[in-house]
């Protein structure tokens, strides 16, 4: 009897488990997730199988940073390209960068996505507006300051080399393509102290 | 008598499911081994100044229970990775030399669940920038460890063979769904907008496109056809199941050559030993 439950139960494990996949991947395709949201922390062992799709990644996404200095001057903004420099030559073999650089693409996506709201959705295909007088201001909301992504890059910038009389650091991400004569800003972080 | 010699040269193998297994086990060895190799060439990504660095992603993930655990072990992920490179090799090994090395039957189910856990714990450890590679893997490990934990009982065996033949189908289907009903696939824009990147794409062959924009519609097409329609996988002749295998692995290397993804050349075709397997159970054909 005892014999007989495994060969009830670990069908029955992976057939919830493909039946899981399609439902998680099917559930990307809308705005909503709620199979996602139930499954918790399971999400870990659920693969997602949409590639490129619906929509493709379209964009390389660039980061860069500046300081406000003791005296209150702020910096030229400085872009950082380890992340972002994969090779164009032999990288069908060998592409380690292609980990840091989708890194900073997932996380721009997510960064991007959370400044939405129901009132003003944002489609990350659209050009952003540009904001009054041409300057770059930091959004306004806060919902996204203790995200993972936001923290992940927020370190990385911070530990980059600053000057010595730097007292806060701000960064921020632009995007661009070849189908664009220049790139783009799509967010500004606050200024974090250093 | 031309027409017999090229049926007997044709002809494919049927595989058992012992050698479909020594298969798999062989060609996900070989993503461990260097996809490990690439993810520890980037170690300072995980160091404290790291875009990775466990000092943030440990406020996300390391409160887990089980997770909260291993903590120590995370936060040593060169050493992780160093472990996965060997565990690699180890699965080459032990695929390759099948039921010649001792205690094969033990050897083979303990290797694949540690392999199990470390794609578990690579993938906890990623909160962005991991490709589909590393899901596949997690899955395929897991349909290996039921086939091969219980090596007497055949339904759990088949089960786990199934189950990796299930998800390798699927992610080619549930991609191609995705991209057909997306509006950039259906008019070829996508192919466009995707090779204008610097990350995944390459400026010679954007400009080919944008000068031919057939191109990029019959292109963008194919691809959603063969994604849709790769099920058909399970219904057809051997030789045609090879012939779209074939498809597959030259897709696969294109994209690794063109866009740079190159963990898929290897981690989807581990999956074909088991298609493969599953074909073989299924008693007609449609072609």
């Amino acid at each position: 009897m005892m014999g007989s439950i495994p060969i009830v139960v670990i069908p029955v494990v992976m057939g919830l488990w493909v039946l899981a996949t399609i439902g998680t991947t099917v559930e990307t395709w809308s705005d909503n997730s709620p199979l996602s949201d139930r499954l918790g922390l399971l999400t870990f062992l659920i693969p997602n199988w949409n590639f490129f799709a619906p929509h493709p990644g379209q964009y390389d996404y660039h980061l860069l940073y500046r300081d406000k200095l003791s005296d209150g001057e702020v910096t030229a903004w400085t872009e950082t390209t380890e992340l972002t420099d994969t090779p164009q030559r032999l990288k069908w073999l060998w592409n380690p960068n292609l980990y840091p650089s989708k890194g900073l693409f997932d996380a721009g996506q997510e960064l991007t996505k959370r400044l939405a709201t129901p009132e003003e959705p944002i489609d990350i295909d659209d050009e952003p507006e540009e904001s009054e007088g041409g300057n770059l201001q930091p959004i306004e909301s806060d919902d996204h300051l203790l995200t993972i992504q936001y923290m992940m890059i927020l370190n990385y910038v911070s530990k980059m080399d600053h000057r010595d009389d730097a007292e806060k650091t701000q960064f921020m991400l632009m995007r661009s393509s070849l189908r664009q004569d220049d790139a783009t800003p799509m967010f500004v972080s606050n200024f974090h102290k250093l | 008598m031309i027409g017999i010699e090229l049926t007997t040269f044709m002809t494919v193998p049927e595989i058992d499911l012992e050698t479909a297994v020594r298969l798999i086990t062989v060609l996900t060895g070989l993503h461990l081994l260097y996809s490990s190799a690439e993810l520890y060439s980037v170690r300072r990504q995980y160091g404290v100044g790291g875009f990775m660095s466990w000092k943030v992603v440990s406020v996300y993930v390391g409160n887990i229970r089980g997770i909260s655990l291993l903590s120590p072990l995370l936060g040593r992920f060169p050493t992780l990775i160093l472990v996965r490179f060997c565990l690699g090799g180890a699965l080459i090994g032990i695929g390759a030399l099948g039921s010649m090395l001792p205690l094969y039957q033990v050897v083979l189910p303990v290797a694949v669940f540690v392999a199990l856990v470390l794609d578990v714990l690579v993938i906890v450890r990623h909160p962005a920038g991991l490709s589909g590679a590393f899901d596949m893997s997690l899955v395929t490990h897991a349909g290996l460890f039921v086939a091969t934990a219980m090596p007497n009982n055949r339904t759990i065996q088949l089960a786990g063979i199934l189950f990796i033949a299930t998800q390798g189908i699927l992610g080619y289907f549930l991609a191609g769904v995705a991209k057909a009903i997306g509006k950039e696939w259906r008019t070829g824009e996508a192919l466009e907008m995707v090779l204008s990147t610097k990350t995944w794409g390459d400026d010679r062959l954007y400009e080919l496109i944008q000068s031919h924009a057939w191109l990029k519609r019959i292109v963008g097409g194919k691809i959603v056809l063969f994604e849709v329609l790769f099920p058909v996988v399970l219904f057809v002749d051997p030789q045609i199941v090879v012939a779209i295998f074939a498809i597959g692995i030259i897709f696969h290397v294109v994209n690794a050559v063109v866009m740079g993804i190159n963990s898929f050349v290897i981690m989807f075709p581990a999956t074909y030993p088991a298609i493969y397997y599953a074909n073989q159970l299924i008693p007609w054909t449609i072609v």
